[in-house]
């Protein structure tokens, strides 16, 4: 016959092994996909790249690699003291008894010989603890542990694919932001052009030259996204497509004013009851539905319809020319606020303001000169006289950004902007406007120039004393390794083959 | 039969389950159906504790009672509770007597001191009569005029009570209740039980019980089974898990669903426990066990426990009974462990 506590002990410790092997085996699939995906993390965004251009830059990589793995280690640390504290936990012999009963079947018999059997002395014991423990001994008997306490292999999985699912759903949140994070400036304003595109391309009549445009503004968007293309090289598509928008603008206000001239053209031949084409193909995107009331319901018809294609095409033109129009003045700021930044800060953060310019407010707080003209001749002077001696000694000249017109390769000059405000009262007499709701301004209709007109010689013009050609340069191949890869996106391979 | 203390504790395992189920047959005999509450009867019989009866005039429960007392060899006594009975007319009364020429006080006793009493629509006595009873019920010994008069064992009273006619009654207060081990319902009959009570009741040759007890051991036969039934072990976390429903049928107990802090004013009292653990022990030896499970405290918890909560008067207007209070606590309660 069995015995009874031998045969729980042996239970118990059977309960306890299976708890941290149970353990260990929810928490070692994750480890293994957190492991596979630490090292595995270049070739995933060498795939991610070829497929989405989608990317991280290697140092994050790097760093998240090392994360990963210290994740690992973290984890098979946790693993192990979780499994640890699993067979503690299930190393006891009054669970173990009430695991015997619920799968023997037996009421409670084993439970309370466990739990009797070391609690009191014999003598104390009920005279019916023999009978008990016969009884716990014949159940014990048709025990097979290993059968009735089998590896839970479901559980096992269960836990191991929510743990693993969890972990899947960590790291992709995590490399989606730092995806993001590494997506190229301008994103959005590319995805707003091809959206404009997408439109215009589906709503057109079908003439190929607006599927040309649609085409078009897909090339600006690209451009507009590659990092590598310069601020100017994006400014100018954009104008050059600004302007094909326009120009389509027109073509097709023209087209709409000559099929209007037909159509009410052929109302007005076909009776006075045919009236209302005025109404269809104005532009809203409406279509028409005048004409069908009157006599000349097919003419009308076919006409109005027209009309309204033209007219929702026409209003997707004006808007993308307002989006290429927003495009523009947001590479104009960053590009202003990149210049005010490089000279040094000066101008930023603060707008100048009527009568103010910034140096000769500086000049005026030393006291030293109150005349603007005489600053403006000083410092324009002292400038040019600096950048002849520096050109005579080969040095680069410091006149970037100057305002005297000789622009170099990648020079523009700025604008002086402290002509444009004066203070009040120093040239001519002041507006005296009190109490007045509305004040209307007539613009003059042409500029007159100081000279009246006549072509002025600017003898002061400086000029280039160092001459320059635009040859093309030098084919010459660097043997050294470059000190920074730079993923090509697959759209761009072509170009560079 | 009766087999002694020193004997094998097996042979006293099927001795109690031989006396439990031939009495139960016996009874099962002349009673047709309502083999749950003789079962609960014979078991609080071999507990120590008291039955309460609740059904109409004519269920048979003063016959089930005197078939069980005739089964077990015992003497039976019947008192007919009335508004005017005295509790003299209970316990008995000393009375002047002449003997040898010399008067004296004799103790005359009253029908108190039998094995089995069975107090007939209680709620219809005084509560100072209804108290002399409960009194013996609880010391198992009548004082008169002094002297103590212990009661012979096993003393076991059946009370019953009438659920309709409450006009001039006098409901049994909780703390009397409280002494009852059950309070046992008894239903009418069905249609096929009705049939047989009719076969058995009006053909010419009744059937007499046969006593299972030897008549001259059957008393201490029986303290000896009651000796058994408390030998019978209890686990540890089983103990917890009857201490679990006491604590959850209480109002503001800990474990207590809200139904119960809505719905009562009192839970059970520690008496409660201890007649929810002695069923369960019973249940455990008729099951062939010498240990308790979880099912035998289960088994017991609405007969032990329906008389001791004491519904408020949102129950009693919304009609919430006792029993699915107490559905209700072990439907939310957890086994320990499991």
């Amino acid at each position: 016959m069995t015995d009874p506590i031998k045969a729980i002990q042996t239970v118990k410790n059977r309960l306890a092994r299976l708890a941290a092997l149970q353990a260990l085996a929810a928490m070692l699939p994750p480890l293994i996909l957190i492991a596979a995906v630490a090292l595995g993390l270049t070739a995933l965004g060498r795939y991610s790249w070829e497929r989405w251009e989608l990317t991280i830059s290697a140092h994050t990589v790097r760093l998240l690699q090392i994360g990963l793995l210290w994740a690992v280690v973290v984890g098979a640390v946790a693993a192990a003291v979780f499994a640890l504290v699993s067979f503690r936990r299930n190393e006891d012999p009054i669970a173990a008894a009430e695991l015997i009963d619920l799968r023997l079947g037996c009421r409670q018999e084993v439970l309370t010989l466990a739990t009797l059997a070391g609690s009191a002395p014999a003598s104390e014991r009920s005279p019916l603890f023999p009978v008990l423990w016969r009884r716990a001994a014949q159940h014990l008997d048709r025990l097979d542990p290993v059968r009735a306490f089998p590896f839970q292999v479901k559980q096992s999985l269960r836990q191991a694919f929510f743990l693993t699912v969890c972990t899947v759903g960590l790291i992709a949140a995590g490399i989606s932001v730092l995806l993001a994070a590494n997506k190229p400036p301008l994103a959005a304003e590319g995805r707003q052009l091809r959206r404009v595109a997408r439109e215009i391309a589906n709503s057109a009549t079908g003439d190929a030259q607006t599927q040309k445009l649609a085409a078009r503004l897909r090339a600006v968007a690209d451009t507009l996204e590659n990092p590598n293309v310069p601020p100017e090289s994006k400014m100018e598509q954009l104008a050059s497509v600004q302007q094909q928008v326009k120009a389509q603008q027109q073509r097709r206000q023209q087209e709409a004013e000559a099929s209007n001239g037909k159509s009410s053209a052929k109302g007005n031949g076909k009776g006075s009851q045919d009236q209302g084409e005025g109404k269809e193909g104005s532009g809203q995107g409406k279509q028409g539905s005048g004409p069908g009331q009157g006599k000349g319901g097919a003419n009308g018809n076919g006409s109005g319809s027209g009309s309204g294609k033209n007219g929702k095409g026409e209003v997707q033109l004006a808007q993308a020319s307002r989006d290429i129009s927003k495009i523009q003045a947001r590479l104009e700021s960053e590009a202003k606020t990149k210049s005010a930044e490089q000279a040094g800060g000066k101008l930023k953060a603060r707008a100048p303001r009527p009568g103010e310019q910034p140096d000769f407010a500086k000049l005026e707080k030393a006291g030293s000169s109150s005349n603007l003209n005489q600053f403006k001749s000083n410092h324009g002077n002292n400038q040019e006289q600096g950048n002849t001696q520096r050109a005579e000694q080969g040095q680069p000249r410091r006149d970037f950004g100057s305002s005297k017109g000789d622009t170099h390769l990648g020079e523009f000059p700025r604008p002086g902007n402290f002509e444009r405000f004066y203070k009040t009262g120093e040239h001519g007499e002041p507006l005296d406007v009190k109490n007045a709701r509305y004040v209307l301004f007539r613009i003059p209709p042409a500029l007159i120039g100081a000279g009246g007109g006549k072509p002025v010689v600017d003898n002061d013009r400086s000029a280039a004393t160092v001459p320059y050609a635009n040859l093309p340069l030098k084919e010459e191949r660097i043997a050294a390794d470059p000190d920074e890869r730079q993923l090509v996106p697959p759209r761009y391979r072509d170009l560079l083959r | 039969m009766g087999a002694a203390p020193q004997a094998r504790p097996e042979d006293r395992l099927a001795e109690f389950r031989e006396v439990f189920t031939r009495v139960e047959a016996e009874v099962g005999r002349v009673i047709v159906g309502h083999q749950p509450v003789v079962r609960k009867v014979l078991t609080a019989l071999f507990c120590g504790g008291h039955v309460l009866i609740e059904g109409v005039p004519g269920l048979g429960k003063t016959l089930m009672v005197k078939t069980a007392a005739e089964a077990l060899a015992l003497s039976f006594k019947r008192i007919q509770f009335t508004p005017d009975l005295m509790p003299s007319d209970i316990t008995g009364t000393q009375f002047l007597s002449e003997v040898d020429g010399r008067r004296q006080f004799e103790f005359k006793a009253g029908p108190i001191f039998a094995h089995i009493v069975l107090g007939d629509e209680i709620n219809r006595a005084t509560p100072k009569t209804q108290s002399a009873v409960l009194e013996a019920m609880e010391e198992h010994q009548v004082t008169i005029f002094g002297a103590t008069h212990p009661l012979e064992p096993p003393f076991f009273v059946l009370a019953t009570q009438n659920p309709i006619e409450l006009e001039g009654t006098y409901p049994l207060p909780e703390a009397q209740m409280d002494r009852f081990m059950f309070k046992v319902v008894i239903g009418p009959p069905k249609p096929e039980e009705l049939r047989e009570i009719l076969n058995r009741t009006t053909t010419a040759r009744p059937y007499e019980p046969q006593p299972v007890l030897d008549p001259q051991h059957a008393s201490e036969g029986i303290e000896q089974l009651k000796v058994l039934v408390r030998e019978v072990m209890t686990a540890e976390p089983v103990e917890r898990y009857a201490i679990g429903i006491i604590s959850s049928s209480t109002p503001g107990g800990p474990g207590a669903p809200p139904e119960i802090t809505q719905y009562l004013r009192f839970g059970p009292s520690p008496r409660g426990a201890q007649a929810l653990l002695l069923c369960a022990k019973v249940n455990a030896l008729l099951d062939g066990r010498v240990s308790v499970g979880y099912e035998d405290v289960e088994d017991a918890i609405i007969p032990a426990l329906r008389h001791r909560l004491l519904r408020n008067f949102q129950a009693e207007a919304e009609n919430v009974t006792p029993e699915s209070l107490l559905e209700l606590v072990l439907k939310k309660l957890k086994r320990p462990r499991s």
